[in-house]
């Protein structure tokens, strides 16, 4: 592979992780949260639920 | 007075003074808290609800640092919304993370002081150290009040401070005198237990009203006349009638000016991203790096961020109707429209929210206290155009739409893009009355509002609400937009296209495989394949759909030239007026926003919802598209 190709690959998988990440904390982490908590497991469901944002990141100034 | 800008420590956190600013709404609370902050604050929301919770710091010129919060505006500590609790429960320190203020910063509006003083009583019986800002004392005095501050706080039992808070008049002394209040009673350092608050007794509030009466009695000489002029003035502006036509009126002028006023500044930036991507096209050698910057970074965040000028302007408007007093002239002239298909008055607010975002649109709609009419609001926000699709019509219409003269300086633009608002409302109102009549029946409550007078709008405030929408905006654009169009580069340019290939590269990628796949579905609307890789990006963001066609046709074409062309040109030269119509169809009915959905599950505790949501708005904007599409082409379009 080309060194451009490798930067470029490099530059996608950052923007994949990124993208990822929002993506869990925006949408799946208040999910598991929920289930957890109707499970009992507070604490687990606290953990998760501090590290959600809302879902639009923020980008619309409602956070 | 210097402004620190980030949250303080938590150890110098404990040791500062905690300013909290109560009041009625619209007497000014804001305006002081921008005063003393520099308008430099920390804006996000209570625990666990959707308050919005705006925090500020100042240090004073002895060095000590304090912190100030901006409650939310309430008539009474007998809360019926949650704001009103919100505002109640941080006086009685019952909120958790959030210790109870110092000092209470009451602000009453001089003007109107009969109304006010009721909350200063109600905060009064909570036994904090208080002071009181009299505020807007400017327009008292210029309407003839003469109010005699020393008899005012000898009655009240706690200093009062005449100020301005829009020149930042008094503000200084208020504060020196509310710093010596905060040292006493950190000497004394008494809470008032929270368990001791009731919701007042009929009788209570008839006593707490003759107190009223009684200390202006003492401590009024004369009070403000009322505005003649502003009753004169509102008896046109909320006609039913006038009112209506004034307000289209005012619309119109906004959607001309965002075209008009926001060309130059777009032509700048366009600009400029052309002449970047021929840069770094020049820069490096052919290759798949160059490639993911030119067609997908440069080409992609480049043709969204064009539109930041015409964001901006929207913006400025709204933010000078609401300063002026207008906005709650414009909320009653809508209520009678409102009213007619059964929204909720309180349905105004959250509906306005949604021509910024739908998702605090949606969040606002906690205010209603009716679960139909809650329900009913959040199935149609999202109908109500989002800012975000502010890019995908302009694009569309300056595209498309000749930019002709229909009357005076109305021009045809302008006037079309009015015409897409006007349909985003109607088709509110309309799916409003069908939810109203069907699902969720029920009878709407009158709803009580007060008109503030008219102001001159202050244009710090206004800066700093544009300034707060251009980061909103740039961020987005460097972020979530970056991330989807470097992601759609790379599944539009791979796998590469076979050796021999006749078809162009991008058919064999797998952005090309799943547009070729979607294309049948949508065929009928008169979007082809590359429209139909836009919308699934689209999802995440209404405006990568831009972002996303510019990447789409960047890869796509083959010459140099492509590179530094406007996406406007581009489609102009590949799609039918009847294409471009029907999709401006779509994105007036269509629900294109994951966030939208997840928000609405959130607030109706419910998958059922977002799916009832999802689903009516698409059938609802392909029945839309379908027939325009048709009618276009039977027009010879």
């Amino acid at each position: 592979m080309s060194e451009q190709g490798m930067i470029a690959g490099f530059i996608v998988a950052v923007a994949t992780g990124f993208l990822a990440k929002r993506f869990y904390r925006s949408y799946g982490a208040p999910i598991l949260a929920d289930f957890l908590l109707k499970r009992g497991k507070v604490s687990a469901a606290m953990k998760i639920r501090g590290k959600a944002k809302p879902a639009c990141g923020g980008d619309c100034g409602c956070d | 007075m210097s402004v620190n800008e980030s949250a303080l420590p938590l150890n110098e956190q404990a040791r500062s003074p905690r300013f909290a600013l109560a009041g009625n709404p619209n007497c000014g609370k804001t305006a002081l808290f921008n005063a003393i902050t520099g308008g430099r604050q920390k804006v996000g929301n209570y625990p666990g609800v959707t308050v919005e919770r705006k925090e500020g710091f100042f240090t004073r010129p002895d060095g000590e640092q304090v912190r100030i919060l901006d409650l939310p505006g309430t008539y009474s500590l007998d809360a019926k919304t949650p704001d009103e609790e919100i505002s109640r429960d941080v006086l009685l320190g019952k909120i958790s993370d959030e210790e109870q203020p110092d000092v209470i910063l009451a602000v009453a509006d001089a003007t109107s002081l009969e109304r006010n003083l009721g909350l200063i009583l109600e905060l009064r019986a909570l036994g904090r150290p208080m002071i009181l800002a009299l505020n807007m004392m400017d327009l008292a005095r210029a309407r003839g009040a003469v109010i005699d501050l020393e008899v005012l706080g000898r009655e009240l039992g706690f200093p009062v401070f005449p100020t301005v808070a829009v020149n930042g008049d008094g503000v200084e002394p208020l504060l020196a005198q509310a710093m010596q209040i905060a040292h006493a009673a950190k000497l004394s350092a008494e809470k008032s237990p929270a368990a001791d608050w009731k919701n007042s007794t009929p009788n209570e509030v008839r006593d707490r009203f003759a107190t009223v009466d009684a200390i202006l009695a003492k401590a009024v000489k004369r009070s403000a006349r009322p505005l003649i002029w502003s009753e004169k003035v509102d008896r046109i502006v909320v006609h039913p009638v006038w009112g209506s036509i004034i307000l289209l009126f005012i619309l119109g002028v906004i959607f001309q000016a965002i075209f008009s006023w926001a060309a130059l500044p777009q032509e700048w930036i366009e600009k400029g991203v052309g002449a970047l991507g021929k840069s770094v096209a020049g820069l490096m050698s052919v290759g798949p790096l160059r490639s993911l910057l030119t067609d997908g970074v440069i080409a992609g965040v480049g043709s969204v961020l064009v539109f930041l000028p015409q964001i901006l302007l929207l913006f400025f408007f709204i933010l000078l109707l609401e300063d002026t007093g207008y906005m709650a002239r414009a909320a009653f002239l809508m209520d009678r429209v409102m009213g007619k298909v059964g929204l909720h008055g309180r349905a105004f607010i959250p509906l306005l929210s949604s021509f910024a975002c739908a998702i605090p649109g949606i969040m606002a709609t906690r205010t209603i206290e009716n679960r139909r009419d809650r329900l009913t609001t959040i199935l149609v926000a999202p109908l109500m155009t989002p800012s975000a699709t502010l890019p995908n019509y302009s694009l569309l219409i300056a595209a498309f739409i000749p930019n002709t003269a229909v009357f005076g300086p109305v021009r045809l633009q302008g006037l079309v893009m009015l015409g897409l608002y006007a349909g985003g409302v109607a088709a509110t109102l309309g799916m409003a009355w069908v939810f109203k009549r069907t699902l969720l029946k029920g009878v709407k409550p009158p709803l009580l509002m007060e008109l503030p007078t008219y102001k001159v709008p202050s244009w710090r405030n206004i800066f700093f609400g544009l300034r707060d929408r251009c980061w909103i905006f740039i961020r987005r654009a460097g972020t979530v937009i970056l991330a989807i169009t470097i992601i759609l580069w790379f599944v539009a340019s791979y796998p590469k296209a076979p050796e021999g290939a006749l078809l162009p590269p991008i058919d064999y990628s797998y952005a090309g495989r799943i547009g070729h796949a979607i294309e049948p579905l949508i065929r009928p609307l008169g979007f082809d394949w590359r429209i139909g890789i836009a919308f699934v990006p689209g999802m995440a963001a209404r405006e990568v759909m831009v972002s996303a066609l510019a990447t789409v046709y960047a890869i796509e074409g083959k010459d140099e030239e492509a590179t530094g062309r406007a996406l406007s040109e581009v489609l102009k030269s590949q799609w039918s007026v009847a294409t471009a119509v029907s999709l401006l169809v779509w994105y007036i009915l269509a629900c294109q926003c994951l966030s939208t959905l997840a928000v609405t599950r959130r607030e109706t505790n419910s998958w059922r919802w977002p799916l009832f949501m999802f689903s009516y708005m698409t059938a609802l904007a392909y029945v839309g598209s379908f027939i325009t599409y048709r009618l276009c082409v039977w027009a010879g379009l």
